[in-house]
């Protein structure tokens, strides 16, 4: 089954469908051809991308893009389903500790306009209820809320307040308004501790006061008795510590096949297939083991074709470190056509990729992880993890990419590509990619190359 | 020294009684709308950036973290300036923690302003600011129907500044046949300024001044009287009346704000409601559908950003709103 690695088209897809099935792969029950996605869910998008040729990609697409099905069957056989917003990692650990819950997260309809290239209105409607282009695409949960027709309506909705973007708790109170209720839990600004102050280290490499980390624990007990109510199950702490290491289990492989990506001298996967890849940390798209065989089929093939220094990129390509997830999957694709590569990332949840602490009490281990989010904290914190994973992942240069509307986006950049350029000197760039950037991608493109050249006249000659 | 505060959820209570003055920094601010507006930096949060690296350095800045785009103002500050501190406003109310939270950030705050000249008050003191806090918005807050748009606004700064009750006198009744408005939002310029005088000339009457430079920043009048034994008693005191009577759309949920403002649009016959935010609020922007809705009542959305004034296109839409209602 195994080829060179090489990036196919959707219709060069098909015919590699009917190659790896010829040599014996089974269909998976999340899905067959790529082309299905397009033909009966109209993810138009994929007729666009440039995808990997590998078995593990397919299977990790098709466990991707079914995820809305998944939900509906779940609902169908009785399971309790979850929406949780905003946190990106932490309740899922809550949820999935608890038998036949199943947790999801609504914020992921902002691909969908992307992904169905528009042809889903989801944007149009969400201006007509008040959402306008000011605020990020994620606006295009709240018409998939009222319409019902992209995942199944949740049991329970649950939202991170506090420390949160502005235009993602406007657009959340805005579904509240409009009938969707929400439990609504806080989670505080990370601050620096006081001198003398007690204090915890989180994972990630900042530190919280002692009392921020305990009033984030009480706020996740209280999430996890409506999470237990709503499953009828109390959730213990043998069930929490139980569900940790399953998270955990989820991050050692994702940690490896970055690790194994990004430092190896060529890539042995592209940026895309890694974005999706990473997503799963964050709620195991729905289903816990299937994630489990992705990954370590990801994993497999990346090392597999790192041994045999067969890359899907130019060896010789820009080692890349990209900032903030893009509205337009198109956008990675597009980086690698100009000869960049990604080598190292930061898409807003680099606490779900972090282990969470096993040596604790698990609320006090999940309320670290939640505090150690990113986004929360200040932006200086955040570009210290960018600089400390440039170095070793040896990246050569620094996108950060901006989402349309996204209050964080307004400074961060700023603080992050100074702190780049002071103390790595490497060259910068910032770039705003809208969900279908297709009218874009020649300035899109231009700003990449000019980094890419900027970067590839610094190597030693 | 003067502290500015971003919100009006800090207590001023808290800081008069450390021996500072507390201000409101849209007293003194105007939101920026420089270049980088373009690039979605909220134009208030700017202003009040720009205002706290211009002022003198004895000037103390408190920022809230109601906002994301408050929270980074900070950040971007913080790097170059010791005077400023960010306080850290629960979002929620429903538990334990966001109290805990807020009892937390006062006690830092008052630590803060001791370390930078403030006298650690004994309980009499604080018993005796706290009053005259309470008694002065209660004051406040019964008259506040009968003061024209101006009196309002100076009056509420007045308060802030210094805990008691002046209004200003000698502003000329609006006409009878005018029409009924209430102003919603964050924040208003400076001194409240040109917005309000343009909506009378053109016809209005602000009945209703529900900015945090208004009625609004009174919170709900709804207040205990103060039991206060010690110092902790204070802190318990302030923190269950700034959370429990704050009015603020950056709650969740934020329900409050809209049972406060409901029997108030009702009772005051307010048949237009004039949304005024800044440019780059997302906050009060989204709020727009949900409060037409909410009220059945017309909206007209001004999102200001111009830093001298009206500008001339939100100058046109007051008055074609006016018009209409008329």
């Amino acid at each position: 089954m195994n080829a060179a690695p090489r990036k196919l088209s959707l219709d060069e897809w098909d015919g590699r469908y009917q190659e790896l099935i010829n040599a014996g792969l089974r269909p998976s029950s999340h899905g067959g051809p790529l082309r299905e996605h397009v033909t009966q869910r109209g993810d138009l998008r994929l007729c666009r991308l440039q995808l990997d040729n590998s078995a593990a990609a397919l299977r990790l697409w098709n466990l991707v893009l079914s995820e809305n099905d998944r939900l509906r069957q779940a609902r169908a056989n009785g399971d309790k389903i979850v929406g949780t917003m905003k946190d990106l990692g932490t309740v899922p650990v809550l949820a999935y500790s608890l038998p036949r819950v199943r947790a999801f997260y609504p914020d992921g309809a902002w691909w969908t306009p992307c992904l169905m290239e528009g042809s889903d209105g989801l944007l149009r409607q969400a201006d007509a209820l008040g959402l306008e282009a000011s605020l990020c695409p994620v606006r295009a949960m709240v018409p998939a809320f009222l319409h019902g027709q992209h995942f199944p309506a949740p049991d329970l909705l649950i939202c991170s307040s506090g420390a949160v973007c502005d235009d993602f708790s406007a657009i959340a109170q805005r579904l509240e308004n409009l009938g969707f209720p929400i439990l609504w839990w806080e989670i505080p600004r990370r601050r620096s501790p006081d001198p003398g102050e007690p204090f915890c280290c989180l994972p990630g490499g900042v530190r919280a006061p002692r009392g921020q980390v305990e009033c984030v624990r009480e706020e996740l007990e209280r999430v996890g008795g409506a999470l237990s109510a709503l499953a009828g199950t109390a959730l213990t702490t043998s069930a929490l510590a139980a569900g940790i290491q399953r998270a955990n289990q989820v991050r050692r492989l994702l940690n490896a096949l970055r690790t194994r990506v990004h430092s190896a001298s060529g890539a042995p996967l592209p940026a895309l297939e890694m974005l999706l890849a990473e997503v799963l940390a964050i709620h195991y798209c729905s289903d816990f083991e299937q994630t489990v065989a992705v990954l370590e089929e990801l994993l497999a093939e990346a090392s597999r074709r790192a041994a045999e220094r067969q890359f899907v990129l130019d060896p010789g390509s820009v080692r890349v470190f990209w900032v903030n997830p893009v509205a337009d999957l198109r956008a990675l694709n597009r980086l690698e056509e100009l000869g960049g590569r990604i080598c190292g990332t930061d898409y807003m949840f680099t606490h779900a990729l972090d282990l969470i602490p096993e040596d604790m009490a698990p609320l006090t281990a999940l309320a670290q992880i939640a505090l150690s989010d990113p986004m929360i904290g200040p932006a200086t914190a955040r570009a210290a993890r960018v600089v400390r994973e440039c170095r070793a992942f040896g990246a050569e240069a620094v996108v950060v990419s901006r989402i349309p509307g996204a209050s964080h986006c307004a400074r961060e950049g700023a603080v992050i590509r100074q702190m780049v350029e002071e103390t790595l000197g490497l060259p910068t760039v910032e770039l705003e990619v809208p969900p279908v950037s297709d009218s874009l991608l020649p300035v899109l493109s231009s700003r990449l190359q000019a980094v890419m050249e900027i970067a590839r006249a610094r190597r030693p000659s | 020294m003067s502290v500015f505060c971003t919100s009006p959820w800090i207590p001023p209570e808290w800081i008069s009684a450390y021996g500072h003055e507390p201000r409101g920094v849209w007293t003194v601010s105007r939101p920026r709308a420089s270049a980088s507006c373009s690039e979605g930096i909220c134009a208030f949060a700017n202003g009040c950036l720009e205002a706290a690296a211009a002022r003198v350095e004895d000037d103390l800045f408190v920022f809230d973290s109601g906002c994301d785009q408050m929270r980074r103002a900070f950040d971007a500050l913080a790097g170059h300036r010791q005077n400023a501190f960010l306080f850290n406003l629960p979002a929620t109310g429903q538990s334990l923690a966001p109290r805990r939270i807020y009892r937390s950030e006062l006690e830092r705050l008052g630590r803060w302003l001791a370390e930078r000249g403030g006298s650690v008050p004994d309980t009499p003191r604080l018993l005796q600011v706290i009053r005259q806090h309470r008694d002065a918005r209660l004051q406040l807050a019964a008259a506040m129907e009968g003061y024209s748009a101006r009196q309002c606004v100076q009056a509420v700064a007045h308060y802030y500044a210094h805990g008691a009750v002046w209004v200003p006198g000698n502003f000329a009744p609006a006409p009878a046949n005018s029409v009924p408005l209430a102003l919603l939002g964050g924040h208003l310029p400076a001194g409240g300024g040109d917005p309000l005088d343009h909506m009378e000339r053109c016809g209005g009457r602000i009945v209703l001044n529900a900015t945090a430079a208004g009625e609004r920043a009174l919170g709900s009048e709804d207040e205990a009287e103060p039991a206060i034994g010690s110092a902790e008693d204070a802190v318990e005191f302030l923190t269950r009346r700034y959370l429990e009577n704050s009015i603020d759309i950056f709650h969740r949920p934020n329900s409050r704000f809209y049972q406060w403002l409901g029997p108030r649009l009702h009772a005051r016959r307010v048949r237009g409601i004039v949304l005024w935010t800044q440019v780059n609020c997302d906050l009060w922007r989204a709020e727009a559908q949900a409060v037409r809705e909410a009220f059945g009542r017309p909206v007209c959305l001004i999102e200001e950003e111009a830093a001298e004034g009206l500008s001339p296109r939100d100058a046109g839409r007051i008055e074609a709103f006016l018009e209409l209602l008329r």
